[in-house]
């Protein structure tokens, strides 16, 4: 039996920013069985849908670019697909895109090795754009930026932020209210968290001293080769 | 700032927001100043519990359907929103609008466990709302309770205004027509509870006066001229004919019961004499197998679920259930929906039928013989024999199960060591008949057999709601027989806190006395009773000891055949006569027969309730 995969792009918005990544997949799945959309299960004892996510978006954070694969038995539509599915989908979450891709085509999880965020964070005190400029600037002038992270039943592990961090820049301050955008690495080869970042940023100088991150929105994530950006949708 | 905004910067700060964030698929969420009536309802526990009970499912569609009310609903706190939430003075809030509880017409409980009570008054105080019903007014919500655990009300008479016996569905939209003809006549809050007790089935405890000796025997019962003396539960009379939703609200969140729960039959005759369910919930009525398929047919295109779960007491008994449950395998097999039947009987049909269900994922089986011996099994009317259990058992081994759960109690009436030891040699022979059949099959994996142990707590309105209830060192003592002995390869032994089922014990036989000690023991911090890791019995012992309580004493105690007991006001349907009868059957250790196979047992439900057994082909000894 030949099957039909379609790639799609979605957006996790602000109405639903709550929800793990398990909900989410369950919230798909019951979408896709009330839109009568005819998705694959896999073999075995326990079928499970054929959805397949590029990178688990953690709680609360938006995102408008979640990329997700769709195994169907049937060749649909790709704009039918989005427009069905789109009806039976929550406030918050919604395809963007779909396009029909081969079966056998890379996944996504396998190829995306960039993700690219926009930090909103309130410091403790006012700030001018210049000033967390500089601060951001000899941020990335360090040979690493050393980290601990947390992992649930392992022990802690050390690690090396700087080489993981494409690009940071600073796209604005008003008052309190600072806007940060970064580029940074993801996935199986090496995975930096937006929060992270922020986190050393915020160990390293005074004056933006543990900010609170009021939203963290994951904008794209891309395959990156060498300077080069490409979409999921571009392979 | 909005509540909702608010609400949004406290989220990320709490564990499982989710909980508290509403706007899941198939909620309701109406214009509140577009309605004539608002009804809150509560279910004092957390979200993930209370979304998976399906009385409040039935109101909550039930009311939405009316254009001129709104119903939404409100879950209790977890301790880290609770203290959020005080400390940006935040209101507790309905999950639909994010509006203030106390902005609500009425306001609803349902009462499934007695342990959720000091849940029950932090939701009055987080409402901000005045815990004791003489301190409301008729600016504030009416706050009004049913389910289960309203067939004894008294610990909760205090601070509930009105309680409703029975199936909440057929009198919920009587009680909103008083309401708004009330809103429209603008009279007094009393003469409106005067206007609602005149419903069947509404019972007002501020209307009955009721004091206690000291022995705890009632010595004072008196009605307020034009009340009724006795308040009879409501239900419905016919299933095909009765609202029951068709969009469930499907949760983010993975909750207790995520899945389809369809309803296939409602009460139980098989008369375990422990079983409050088995007593207050008659008389038997089925919904018809046409029925069944429309609304799992709907719900399932409405929710996307991939489980069909078909409930009642006593699946095996439904007419036709093998037939109904291939007939939906067959139907929802190729969308990859499961269909599951809990509540069977422990035969070798149940065995058959549930291997056809599961296929191929074999996971664990439950088996409740309740009693570790023949005798005690025919107290109690458990109407499963020994040799039943070891031929069922048998056939899941052999068809490839490998878990066993067993479920007894400890604790009943009459009970001695033999008993216990017949617990223990229960459990060891259907261990070592799983190992031998292992070693002669192709199944290389180990059985286990576990053993789950919770002690008996006697309920209002069963046949042992004259026994005593084991004091603490009896209970324990019987736990750690039953650790001490129950050793064994392939064996394993859980129990539940005996501190926690003598507080259920107090309050599930309590009078209106308890109400002093609930609001002590809540004022000090009491939460989530029910919750292992927050249960504190050391706070329940201080509200005892300031309010004049011996929790020991009181859940311990005699109980007189001839008294008048605490809840004699209340009709649930079954005779008090029948009750008695039972009893004395019971320390006779002589069965009663299920009524549905047999004769009438005379528990007078049909004649007090005006009611019939609805069963699809009609009584086998008619």
């Amino acid at each position: 039996m030949s099957n039909y995969k379609l790639r799609t792009k979605v957006i996790k918005g602000a109405e639903v920013r709550f929800i793990s990544h398990l909900d989410f997949m369950n919230t798909l799945t019951r979408a896709l069985r009330r839109a009568e959309i005819p998705i694959a299960f896999s073999q075995g004892y326990n079928p499970r849908p054929q959805i397949s996510f590029a990178s688990a978006l953690a709680v609360s954070l938006t995102s408008e670019s979640e990329y997700i694969d769709f195994e169907l038995t049937k060749d649909l539509d790709p704009a039918e697909f989005r427009i069905r599915l789109n009806q039976e989908l929550p406030t918050g979450i919604r395809v963007e895109k779909a396009m029909k891709v081969p079966v056998k085509i890379d996944s996504l999880m396998s190829i995306i090795n960039a993700g690219s965020y926009i930090v909103r964070l309130e410091f403790k005190e006012k700030l001018t754009t210049e000033e967390l400029e500089e601060k951001v600037r000899q941020f990335l002038e360090k040979d690493e930026i050393k980290i601990i992270r947390k992992r649930r039943n392992k022990s802690d592990r050390e690690l090396d932020l700087r080489p993981m961090i494409f690009s940071l820049e600073v796209v604005g301050v008003q008052g309190e209210i600072g806007t940060i955008s970064m580029l940074v690495q993801t996935g199986s080869a090496g995975n930096v968290r937006p929060q992270e970042v922020i986190r050393a940023l915020a160990k390293e100088f005074e004056v933006i001293q543990r900010p609170r991150m009021i939203n963290i929105h994951r904008s794209g994530l891309y395959i990156k080769k060498r300077d080069d950006l490409f979409t999921p949708f571009e392979v | 700032m909005e509540l909702e905004d608010r609400l949004e910067e406290i989220l990320p700060q709490v564990t499982n927001p989710t909980r508290y964030m509403g706007r899941e698929v198939n909620s309701i969420v109406k214009n509140l100043d577009e309605v004539e009536v608002k009804v809150a309802l509560a279910f004092p526990d957390v979200y993930e519990v209370g979304m998976s009970h399906l009385g409040i499912k039935i109101l909550y569609h039930l009311l939405n359907q009316r254009d001129e009310v709104a119903a939404e609903r409100v879950y209790s706190p977890w301790e880290d929103m609770e203290n959020k939430m005080k400390e940006e003075d935040l209101p507790l809030f309905t999950l639909e609008n994010k509006a203030p509880i106390s902005e609500f017409d009425i306001l609803g409980f349902t009462l499934q466990y007695e342990l959720s009570y000091s849940n029950l008054l932090n939701t009055l105080d987080l409402a901000n709302l005045p815990l004791r019903s003489k301190d409301r007014t008729a600016k504030h919500p009416l706050v009004i309770a049913g389910g289960p655990c309203a067939s004894n009300p008294e610990p909760l008479a205090p601070f509930i205004d009105l309680f409703l016996l029975g199936e909440a569905e057929a009198a919920i939209e009587e009680i909103v027509d008083k309401y708004i003809a009330w809103q429209n006549n603008n009279y007094s809050r009393e003469e409106l509870l005067k206007d609602l007790a005149t419903l069947e089935g509404v019972y007002v405890p501020q209307f009955y006066e009721i004091d206690y000796d000291e022995n705890h025997n009632v010595s004072k019962f008196e009605v307020q001229e034009g009340i009724k003396e006795e308040v009879k539960k409501r239900v419905v009379q016919n299933l095909d004919e009765a609202f029951y939703p068709e969009k469930f609200i499907v949760p983010y969140m993975d909750v207790v019961h995520d899945r389809v729960n369809l309803e296939i039959a409602r009460g139980c005759t098989s008369g375990c004499r422990f079983c409050q369910a088995g007593m207050i919930y008659r008389p038997v009525r089925e919904r018809s197998h046409e029925r069944i398929k429309e609304l799992a047919e709907n719900l399932v295109s409405n929710t996307g679920y991939e489980e069909i779960s078909l409930t009642s007491l006593s699946s095996g008994d439904y007419t036709g259930v093998a037939d109904l449950a291939m007939d939906l395998v067959d139907e929802y097999e190729t969308d990859k929906i499961s269909v599951a039947l809990p509540s069977m009987r422990v035969d070798s049909f149940s065995i058959d039928l549930a291997e056809e269900l599961q296929k191929v994922r074999k996971t664990g089986l439950t088996f409740a013989p309740e009693a570790g011996t023949q005798r005690l099994r025919n107290v109690i009317n458990k109407g499963i024999a020994e040799e039943d259990v070891i031929s069922a058992v048998t056939d899941a081994f052999e068809a490839g199960w490998r878990k066993v759960k067993l479920y007894f109690m400890i604790g009943l009436p009459t009970e001695t060591e033999a008993d216990l030891q017949g617990i223990v040699d229960l459990a060891k022979k259907i261990a070592n008949l799983g190992d031998e059949i292992r070693l002669n099959s192709d199944y290389k994996r180990r059985v286990s057999v576990n053993v789950s142990v919770s002690t008996f707590v006697p309920k209002p309105h069963t046949p042992f709601q004259w026994s005593q209830f084991n004091t603490l060192e009896e209970i324990n003592d019987k736990i750690q027989y039953l650790k001490d002995n129950l050793r064994g390869k392939d064996l394993s032994l859980d129990w539940n806190e005996p501190q926690v089922s003598l507080l259920e014990a107090v309050f599930a036989r309590g009078d209106r006395r308890t109400a002093d000690l609930l609001e002590q023991a809540w004022q000090l911090g009491a939460r989530f009773d029910g919750w292992r890791e927050v249960f504190d019995y050391q706070l329940w012992q201080k509200a005892a000891q300031k309010t004049g309580f011996d929790l020991e004493e009181y859940a311990c105690r005699d109980w007189s055949l001839k008294a008048r007991l605490p809840w004699d006001h209340l009709m649930l349907g079954v005779n008090k006569d029948y009750l008695k009868e039972e009893y004395d059957k019971a320390l006779a250790a002589e069965k009663t027969n299920n009524c549905r196979y047999d004769n009438c047992s005379n528990c007078g439900v049909l004649e007090q309730l005006e009611a019939r057994m609805d069963l699809l082909r009609g009584l086998s000894n008619e």
